[in-house]
């Protein structure tokens, strides 16, 4: 019987982790692979950065 | 008592007329869409304002088409598309608001914040974020693409759509479980195991029934605005394959000359959603029955 609940409480953690991956490693890699793309397009980084975010260029890209 | 219970009327009452008037009078005025005419010539829909005046021929034209005409397909895809969705977001949030509840123990912060942070992002951004994923030039299909899978996730596969519906919905279902699985009385659970039950028997005897109102209310909760859902499948799939109704009413109001019958879908949905809360609203007055006894 302990087995079992040990092995459900292992278990848990795992969905968990599984779970915050999934919701927001695809967004970080979405966002930071546009803003990539957009930041070798032209030179200069903060210029870009700012270009970026604010003619929503990462959305835009996708 | 009364002095009490009138102040609380009085408090509860701007709440209540907002939530009234802003419900009641678009709805009125989908009701007038729906049973008003369409102009001839600019094939717009003129509203009725007078309930006297209404036509009902038009509404029997869409009901014979959801029953046995092409919008039953589009109707059953619909619930399959929910239910599978709804299905799948039990099974992924429950573990979560249970671990949270009752496990997560010092990390509960961290991890809360966690599961709030797809909120800091908006909805259209992470669907978006899954298009470029999936596109087939994509990190997602060419990570796959490694292990021999080759398969256009974004060509119209009800999978996607499925998925980009759980994606989008369960944070709504996890919050409100949580809520409630945190609030239950644990030392039942303990004097279940203490009386001989498997941790199995006491999650299907204890916990269940005592989570079961919040289950129900992190049901609809998802439920309702899956049903109405347009853009996840729009933006997933857009493929006449996978239309949900939320994609007939687009069409229908946006770029179709009947935007009447936009509208009585709009209607028929709506009441197949109350009766659906309808079923919450009794079962949970059941179960606060069941509690003060």
């Amino acid at each position: 019987m302990t087995s079992v609940s040990t092995r459900r409480v292992k278990a848990l953690p795992i969905i968990i982790w599984g779970y915050i991956i999934w919701s927001l490693v695809p967004v970080l890699i979405a966002v930071i692979y546009s803003c990539g793309k957009a930041f070798r397009s032209a030179g200069g980084l903060a210029t870009n950065m700012l270009r970026c975010f604010t003619t929503l260029q990462c959305v835009t890209q996708l | 008592v009364n002095k009490a219970a009138r102040l609380w009327a009085a408090l509860a009452a701007p709440g209540a007329f907002w939530l009234l008037f802003f419900f009641a009078v678009p709805f009125y005025a989908v009701a007038c869409v729906a049973f008003g005419s369409i102009d001839p010539i600019f094939r717009d829909a003129i509203p009725q304002w007078n309930p006297l005046h209404w036509s009902f021929s038009e509404f029997g034209a869409v009901f014979s088409s959801v029953t046995s005409g092409p919008l039953r397909g589009v109707f059953a895809r619909t619930i399959v598309y929910v239910v599978s969705a709804m299905v799948m977001s039990f099974a992924i949030g429950f573990p979560v608001a249970y671990y949270l509840a009752r496990h997560a123990g010092k990390r509960r912060m961290l991890l809360m914040l966690l599961i709030i942070a797809p909120f800091w992002v908006n909805y259209l951004m992470r669907m978006l974020a899954w298009v470029n994923l999936l596109s087939p030039s994509g990190l997602f299909s060419r990570f796959v693409g490694i292990f021999g899978i080759h398969y256009n996730w974004l060509d119209g596969s009800p999978i996607t759509v499925i998925l980009g519906l759980v994606y989008g919905y369960v944070p709504f279902l996890i919050l409100p479980l949580y809520a409630t699985l945190e609030r239950l009385d644990w030392r039942l659970v303990e004097a279940a195991r203490d009386l001989g039950a498997t941790s199995r028997q006491a999650f299907r005897v204890v916990t269940v029934p005592m989570a079961k109102a919040g289950v129900a209310a992190a049901g609809v909760l998802i439920a309702l605005p899956m049903f109405g859902d347009y853009y996840t499948n729009d933006l997933l799939s857009r493929s006449p394959k996978t239309e949900m109704l939320g994609n007939q009413i687009d069409y229908y109001i946006n770029n179709s000359s009947q935007p009447q019958r936009g509208a009585i879908l709009v209607i028929m949905l709506s009441t197949l959603l109350l009766i659906a809360l309808s079923w919450y609203l009794r079962s949970t007055s059941k179960i606060g029955k069941e509690r003060v006894r």
